[in-house]
């Protein structure tokens, strides 16, 4: 049995180096395949993570109305914390938003000089632990703190985080829809091409059978030979697919509404995934279609 | 040791390409199966190491019915049979060591058995300093003897061959026809197609004669005269 076992490995060995050019062809077209497919899991990972690095950077402003003292904000303040889904509170006075605007005008901020009273209000700037971080939660948050007394409005930039999470689920689900397209395109390709490489060898497969071997030892070192095929090209295209990030994503300088956001890499979970589909596809190619080869 | 009664095997759509053939090859014989192209010697050799399954009738090898064989005992009977292609049969990535060897691991025997026999295989065939050579780098001749080797390492209790010599000059011819001779001496009971006609006067064997897939004539031992002019009634013909 172990005799036997040994032989069907050196069989598969013996048989990937002889057919060195078939199978590298076959190898190629898996790992282009492969590389296609991982380039629509790191689209679809980076849009999740871009949409969580924009959503992290959402604040909710409350103003506050001119006349409230100092004891209503104490109040609102432990009104505001108390509030669901609040992180972090911090209070801006009116001169502080004053300077704060000066700053941001620099050279302009002498068309402030003309004003004969500050017409900032003060405000509490609320940050929001993730969970609370949606648009409905935060619409939602937004309307119950306007009803407290001393509020005298709340913005939170309601339209663009709309437009922002509606656009990021069509591009996710685009992104889905295409990338279940491609693992079927690819699928089809992988159990084509390796369906070709048996092509090329069915005359091998008739010998064996006509002198003696039985369907299965005919079997086995193929879907060994799929198995080996299949997990090295898949590594061989999620090799690519780092390297490209690297190269391409991972350094970039990004402008405007992306700055700070750092690219991600597919998890290790699902590159392991992927190379385990590799040998799984590449045992399963093998075995699919195999008794067309089998009658001799 | 090899039995049909009444065998017809019929193609799908195609007139039959064998049509009731009886026969009886006993122990040890070595009988040519000869007829013009299409006679139907390929498929007969074809039914008797279950390449093919007949339409009606029985075959009986080494006491089993092997008529409506199950396919995952068709390797024990193979391991029975040793045959021999005109087109060799050879994988061409492999050695001539790998390829006489293949058999002998499918049989489970340890590397060091398997070592001597292919070695007293291919020795037997005189090609035992070719053991690391592939199968294209060698003659036709080579190639057939490298064939030869690969069915009979198993000391196979019978031996077919489909026009082994087709391809082959008449020295090389000789050559191979002598090497059946040995393993036919040994008790195996060897069966050849050929349409060869030369071959057959100069083998004085038993000649089963077929012609549109029926038997015409089958003798153990006649002049070469009345011979002669029964293969050239067949349509048998060769380099004469």
């Amino acid at each position: 049995m172990i005799r036997k076992a040994a032989f069907v490995f050196r069989l598969a060995g013996q048989d990937l180096k002889g057919n060195l050019a078939v199978n590298l062809v076959a190898a190629a077209i898996i790992s282009a395949a492969f590389l296609t497919v991982g380039i629509f899991i790191l689209i679809g990972v980076n849009l999740r993570a871009l949409s969580g690095h924009w959503q992290e950077k959402i604040r909710v402003c409350v103003y506050l109305q001119d006349d409230a003292g100092g004891q209503a904000q104490k109040d609102l303040k432990a009104k505001l914390e108390a509030a669901p889904g609040v992180l972090s509170v911090a209070f801006t006075s009116r001169d502080q938003a004053l300077a704060d605007f000066k700053t941001m005008l620099g050279q302009d901020a002498d068309l402030l000089d003309g004003l004969d009273q500050n017409p900032l209000p003060a405000s509490f700037t609320l940050s929001l632990k993730e969970e609370a971080r949606g648009y409905e939660e935060v619409k939602r948050l937004a309307a119950e703190l306007s009803a407290l007394p001393g509020v005298e409005s709340v913005d939170y930039g309601g339209t663009w985080i709309e437009s922002f999470t509606s656009a990021a689920r069509v591009v996710q689900a685009a992104v889905f829809l295409l990338g279940a397209l491609i693992v079927i395109a690819v699928v089809f390709i992988i159990s084509n091409t390796i369906r070709l490489t048996m092509y090329s060898r069915k005359e091998e497969i008739g010998i064996m059978k006509l002198v003696g071997a039985s369907n299965l030892l005919v079997r086995l070192p193929f879907v060994l030979e799929g198995m080996v095929q299949g997990t090295l090209a898949a590594a061989v295209g999620v090799g690519l697919l780092w390297a490209l990030f690297r190269l391409g994503l991972a350094g970039l300088a990004w402008p405007g509404v992306f700055a700070g956001f750092n690219p991600v890499f597919i998890s290790g979970p699902v590159l392991a995934g992927l190379v385990a589909a590799g040998a799984g596809l590449g045992a399963a190619g093998s075995m699919s279609r195999f008794s067309d080869f089998l009658r001799a | 040791m090899i039995e049909l009664y009444h065998v017809t095997k019929r193609y799908s759509g195609d007139s039959p390409a064998i049509t009731d053939v009886n026969l009886k090859i006993d122990k040890g014989e070595f009988v040519f199966i000869t007829g013009a192209s299409g006679a139907g010697k390929t498929t007969l050799l074809k039914l008797l190491f279950a390449a093919e399954r007949p339409t009606a009738g029985q075959i009986i090898i080494d006491g089993k019915n092997v008529s409506r064989i199950r396919e995952r005992d068709v390797p024990a009977l193979r391991s029975k049979i040793g045959v021999v292609f005109q087109d060799f049969k050879l994988i061409t990535h492999w050695t001539v060591f790998q390829n006489v060897a293949f058999v002998l691991e499918l049989m489970g025997l340890p590397g060091r058995e398997i070592k001597r026999r292919v070695w007293w295989a291919l020795k037997t065939v005189r090609l035992h300093h070719k053991l690391d050579a592939y199968p294209l780098k060698l003659s036709g001749g080579e190639q057939q003897r490298v064939a030869i080797a690969r069915a009979l390492i198993t000391n196979p209790i019978i031996l077919l061959a489909d026009e082994p010599t087709g391809n082959l000059d008449p020295e090389i011819t000789l050559e191979i026809m002598r090497l059946f001779s040995d393993i036919n001496a040994r008790g195996a009971t060897v069966v050849i197609a050929t349409h060869d006609r030369v071959l057959l006067e100069y083998m004085n064997k038993r000649v089963v004669i077929l012609s549109q897939g029926r038997v015409i004539s089958d003798e153990h031992d006649e002049s070469s005269l009345i011979r002669a002019g029964r293969l050239a009634r067949a349509g048998v013909g060769g380099p004469l």
